[in-house]
């Protein structure tokens, strides 16, 4: 692209600049860098963070499906807490607050760093509170599947395993899967306020570029566009899925 | 039934369920006891700190209130095109709901902070918008894309024969609209709404990141002039909870609205 750009003695540039769109991205190697390294930091923590927020997703759904009333009782506990709190104060508690409890160890750089970084901190945080969605999400969509369709497969002699991993599992990922697209779609949303802990993702790193190149404007447009296609790209690939994977005649999607 | 016989117990001492409640209170209270102990003067000096904080708490609570009204408006008007018989207007809403929903409420922010004016001409008379203005404005824009969804589904959730009957009195579609469906609608929206007022609230918080005076901006500034590490864990658990206890009983009733009124359905 910069190629492109410079292949005409840099006029196209020098057009973009006279019609008010100056984007350093394009052509200065620095911003550029920043940029796609926002980028890729974003996905890493959208990616690892709804890693995250499954296994807690799938954890805690077993616990509240289990007998064990104290489990299900902690489970509620953390699924209201992370869902009545701002997630800003949740990355200022857990990255301030906690991270100031932990130990100073050396890096490679031989300076004195907390034992974990803001994106440590970043991915933990964002994987506990999109967690406490995906629990609801997975029990609500297991408990979707018709009780008729256990009592069917006791009938045939299936014990309590089996029905779970032939019967129920099935179909209640089906059903989480509307879910599921959506929460991935808040999950890169929220990342967004991992800039506050200053992890230099997307938001951060085009905060950085405005601020150096004095290109608002462009800029939060372009910062706008790329979160819309990236969250547009997720939900075409979930919504791809969620057809391939459809029962025919099945259950509702 | 009414033959039964129904035996009495006497009055024995307390079972097992009892003294179980007894140990986990006595367990709470310890635990309370020791966060006292432990952080002893950090907790007096938030107590001391507590009604500057609650004031610009009270920031938080009007920037919520301006962004789930301006989330209303804008959201209700979306959602009504969205269900226009006009197939290209309802396209069009239909396009700007979803283009809502998944901005980034941060960007969000920071798009209204930095492109529009700190003034504007209105009526022939220059208004000053304040930043904590602008940001609850921020924050209301993109929810309302939520807005528009609950008052889709709103709309939808009122039978068809429900639009036939009143076209059949003679109403137009805006009579329809404002007199025969949407009232019937205001129950299923309510806890969907009262959710979304919870979470533009919380949201609010976002605001300190762009220096606006509320509480987190408040509890920072008044840490950087303590400067004591100590101070750092209960002054954002303190936030933690001032959020927690406002918003968690609007949420509780929201889903008990949600489920009471889905059983009669």
């Amino acid at each position: 692209m910069s190629t492109a750009l410079l292949a005409d003695g840099g006029a196209t540039r020098e057009w973009l600049i006279g019609h008010g769109l100056n984007l350093t991205i394009l052509w200065d190697p620095a911003d550029g860098r920043r940029f796609l390294l926002g980028l890729a930091l974003t996905l890493a923590l959208a990616g690892l963070s709804i890693v995250l927020s499954l296994a807690i997703g799938v954890a805690g759904a077993a616990l509240k499906g289990s007998r064990f009333a104290a489990g299900q009782k902690a489970v509620a506990a953390y699924v209201e807490v992370f869902r009545n709190t701002p997630l800003l104060a949740q990355m200022y508690f857990f990255f301030f607050g906690v991270g100031s409890l932990l130990p100073m160890v050396v890096n490679e750089q031989g300076e004195q760093v907390r034992l974990l970084g803001s994106f440590g901190w970043a991915v933990i945080v964002l994987g506990l509170h999109s967690g406490a969605f995906q629990i609801e999400a997975l029990r609500g969509s297991i408990d979707a599947v018709p009780r008729s369709t256990v009592e069917a497969a006791e009938a045939l002699g299936l014990n309590r395993l089996q029905i779970f991993r032939q019967v129920v599992a099935p179909l209640a990922l089906r059903n989480s899967l509307p879910a599921l697209s959506n929460s991935i779609a808040q999950t890169i949303k929220a990342t967004s306020v991992a800039f506050a802990i200053a992890v230099p993702e997307l938001t951060y790193a085009c905060n950085r570029i405005w601020s150096d190149s004095f290109n608002v404007p462009v800029m939060i447009q372009i910062l706008l566009a790329t979160y819309l296609l990236l969250i547009g790209g997720v939900s075409a690939f979930m919504r791809s899925i969620e057809r391939r994977l459809q029962l025919p005649g099945g259950l509702p999607a | 039934m009414s033959n039964q016989l129904t035996v009495v117990k006497p009055r024995s001492w307390p079972g097992a369920a009892f003294w179980w409640r007894v140990l986990r209170w006595s367990a709470l209270l310890a635990v309370l006891g020791w966060v006292h102990a432990r952080y002893r003067e950090p907790i007096e000096l938030l107590a001391g700190w507590t009604p500057g904080l609650l004031a610009s708490f009270l920031r938080n609570i009007v920037m919520g209130l301006v962004a789930i009204a301006v989330a209303t408006a804008l959201g209700t008007a979306l959602g009504i095109v969205q269900c226009s018989p006009h197939r290209r207007r309802a396209t069009v809403a239909r396009q700007l709901t979803l283009l809502l929903r998944n901005a980034p409420w941060l960007v969000a922010v920071f798009y209204v902070m930095y492109l529009v004016p700190y003034e504007v001409k209105l009526f022939g008379q220059y208004v000053f918008l304040a930043d904590w203005l602008k940001a609850a404005i921020g924050i209301g824009v993109p929810a309302a894309g939520y807005m528009s969804e609950i008052v889709r589904g709103g709309i939808r959730s009122i039978p068809l024969q429900q639009w036939e009957a009143a076209n059949a009195l003679g109403l137009d579609r805006r009579q329809i609209l404002r007199r025969v469906v949407l009232p019937q609608a205001l129950r299923s929206m309510t806890p969907p709404w009262m959710s979304l007022y919870c979470i533009v609230t919380l949201s609010t918080s976002l605001a300190n990141i762009l220096g606006v005076e509320e509480l987190m901006t408040s509890i920072s500034l008044r840490l950087a002039g303590e400067t004591r590490p100590d101070l750092l864990l209960p002054a954002h658990a303190y936030t933690f909870i001032v959020f927690f206890v406002y918003i968690y009983p609007i949420s509780r009733l929201s889903r008990r609205l949600e489920k009471k009124w889905s059983l009669k359905e």
